[in-house]
Parts: structure tokens; sequence; C-alpha cells
């Protein structure tokens, strides 16, 4: 009987221990950036352009995408024809706009097309609109009317997840030669979210409001300054209003 | 090695999202910063950037056991193309989006990442700072020497607690 109990106890504790174990441990690590031919390889495909073109066709999607973004980065201009067809035939919407942007950075108008259309379709993903307003940039329309409006919608919800409300933020400080009336929008979207319920929304707006540099946000991000209760996210706006106060000085 | 820039200057373009790699990850992660490097009348592509990274002394207000956030030794190449990923175990999992290689500029990263969210489980209230001092040398030559400055903060996704971690110049 006691060495029942024993063993029960014994049991008990042994499992304790584990749980607290479990609990505490934590693995940590970072982001790290990775060459498409390095994850390629991770995944056993071969750099060869006969390998690239077939993995086009991979049943991994990330493979697809990174086949075509090796082609582009190896200027591969005769692959053009098979990355439309892997285009054409893609489903998978984080696909569709890394192929696109393959395709433009080829050269060929299908990308840029590709990507405005992701940019208008408001029935998209956020994170992957933001994707083809970003790639657009890279392919150097510097002001799209269809991606502009993404990203505003997309910093104006509040259903959208932070981390998309942030991104957005980002881009709307990159588009240029916009109308009177599209940057006093643009500001007026990024001044409202210096009262974002989420802190790294409203650091993301501040470090905006620096950017843009409009002296007329200045007492906009005072009053911001003012009323924030954490000092972490207070000592961010500080730092960027002395930013836009260096910015805007005659 | 040739010839090298003598300057460089960052911009912190893209932020990876901890929505990206949630629940797997309940910490993190940070930003992709784009250096240009110059004079811009030369094309440095290919050339190789090195780094070093530490903590600015008397500006932690993070608990400790928080992960130092302040180091680094990875060695950068001008004008590459990459995608941004963590490692969930043994998988590596493709975070934000695809960073398209430019001439004269890299792209480093800055980022934490945990499978905990750590401020709950270090304590430290609802946000804290780190700031870090970093430089960037072509060969011994220092082209940049700046600070960022590290922000960790109490969130939620979906009703679990997270930790999200930015980063500002």
């Amino acid at each position: 009987m006691l060495r029942g109990v024993l063993l029960v106890v014994c049991v008990l504790l042994l499992l304790t221990f584990a749980a607290t174990f479990a609990q505490q441990s934590s693995e940590v690590g970072t982001a790290n950036l990775y060459r498409y031919g390095e994850l390629l390889q991770q995944h056993h495909i071969e750099l060869t352009k006969s390998a690239l073109l077939r993995a086009l066709k991979n049943s991994d999607e990330a493979v697809r995408y990174l086949a075509a973004m090796k082609l582009a980065e190896d200027k591969s201009v005769d692959a053009i024809p098979a990355i439309e067809e892997a285009l054409a035939v893609e489903r998978v919407l984080r696909d569709r706009v890394n192929i696109a942007l393959a395709l433009g950075l080829l050269g060929d108008q299908t990308g840029p097309t590709e990507l405005k259309k992701v940019c208008a379709g408001t029935n998209f993903v956020p994170e992957f609109r933001l994707y083809a307003v970003r790639y657009m940039f890279d392919l150097h329309f510097q002001k799209d009317e269809d991606c502009l409006h993404a990203a505003e919608e997309i910093v104006e919800s509040k259903k959208i997840d932070s981390g998309d409300r942030i991104s957005a933020l980002e881009l709307l400080q990159r588009f240029q030669t916009l109308t009177a009336e599209e940057s006093d929008k643009v500001l007026k979207l990024v001044l409202k979210r210096l009262e974002d319920s989420e802190p790294v929304v409203r650091m993301a707006a501040s470090n905006a409001v620096a950017s843009l540099g409009n002296a007329s946000a200045i007492p906009y991000l005072e009053a911001a300054i003012a009323r924030e209760q954490d000092e972490s996210v207070r000592s961010v706006f500080e730092r960027d209003m002395k930013k836009l106060q260096e910015k805007t000085q005659p | 090695m040739g010839a090298c820039p003598t300057s460089a200057s960052t911009s912190l373009t893209d932020t990876l999202s901890l929505t990206q790699v949630y629940p797997n990850l309940l910490s993190g992660i940070g930003n992709v910063a784009r250096v240009t490097v110059g004079p811009s009348t030369t094309n440095w592509n290919g050339e190789n950037i090195t780094e070093t990274v530490s903590s600015v002394t008397g500006t932690n207000t993070c608990p400790a056991g928080l992960p130092n956030a302040c180091s680094g030794s990875t060695t950068f190449t001008i004008g590459a193309g990459y995608q941004p990923a963590v490692k969930e175990g043994t998988n590596v999992v493709a975070v934000g989006p695809l960073l398209v290689g430019t001439t004269n500029e890299f792209f480093d990263q800055y980022s934490v990442t945990s499978n905990q969210s750590l401020l709950d489980q270090y304590g430290g209230g609802n946000s804290c700072a780190r700031k870090c001092s970093q430089q960037y040398y072509c060969g011994k030559s220092q082209i940049l020497n700046h600070t960022l400055t590290y922000t960790f903060t109490k969130s939620t996704i979906s009703g679990t607690k997270v930790t999200l971690v930015t980063v500002a110049e």
C-alpha cells in the first residue's frame, strides 16, 4: 500500500516538474534573410535552368514562387512564357503576387498588370494586397491609384490585423507625386492612427508622421504625447517629434 | 578585395509581423532595414559588408531574462535579393514579402522571436525598450555608426497573450 502511494507521489512530482519545465523553456531566435537559391536547395531543388522550370510546377507552393524569383535573379528572359503559364494556373495568392513580381523584374508587363489587379481586389487578403503595393514600388511604379486606395483602405479599417495596418502605414509614406488633396487624405489617415488601440500601430503612425514631414502634424503629435500612458510608446513619439521638428524647421 | 563604399544610410522599410508566424511563435518579430551605400557613382553590387552590434549602456528598460537583441555578426551582400524567414522547430517558414535586390542597397533584419510571450514570461510591465549601437564595415573601414531601439509591447492575438517587437531608428 505504502509503496503504491509513494509511486503515485513520484509520478505526480515528475509530472509537475515536466509541466513547469515546459512552461519556462522558451526557444529564442531571430528572423533570417535567405537567398532564393538557398531556400530552393533546402527543398532539394537544383539551381539549373531546367530544374527551375520544372520547379514552377512543384506541388510545394514555396518552391513555385522561389523558382520564379531565382529565374528572375538569373535574368532568364527566355523563361518568361513558362513563368506566365505558372501565373495563369496559380491559385495561391502569395504565389500569384510573388510570381507576378518575378515577371515584372524580367520586364514582362503581365507582372505589374497582375499586381494592379491584386491591389484593386478588395476581397483579397490584406497581407497580400500590401505585398502587391510594395512590389509595385519595387518595379518603379511610384503612384498607382489602385495600390494607393488599397493602402488607404487597410490603414483605415479597424477590422484588419495590426501588422497589416502597420505595413500600410509604412507604404503610404512611399507614394510620390500625390496631389494636394491626396497628400491631405494620407496625412489625415496617418494622424487618426495615433489614437489606435494598439500601441505598436500608434508607434508606426508616429514614425509615418515624422517621415511625411508636414509641419501641420506637430500639434497632433504633441497631443498624442500628452495623452500617451505607455512610457515606451511616449518615448518613440518624442523621438519622432524631434525628427519632425528638425525636418520642418525653416 | 577591391575598393569599398565609404558611406551608408538606413531606412526601416518592412515590418515583419508576428501574425504571420502565430501561434507557433508568441513573441516577435521586428523590421527589415534597407541600407543604401555610396558614393552612388559606383556600382557596389557584390561587395560584402560586415557588422558589429552592442547594447547602449543605461538605456535598457527590459527585465532580466529577455533575450539580448543587440547582437549580430552577419555578412551582407550588396545588391542581393532575399526572402525573410524564421525557423519553427526544424522548418524554415517564410515571413513577409520578398526583398528585391537593388543596386547599391543591402538588407539587414532586426528581429527577436520566441515561442513564449516574453513580457508575460519575464514580467516588466506593458512595454520595455532596449537600445543598440550598430556599425557597418567594408573591410576595416567603418561606413556607418548608428543606433536603433527595440520596443517590446504586450498584446493579444485572438485572445492569446503575445509580445510584439518593433524597431525604430
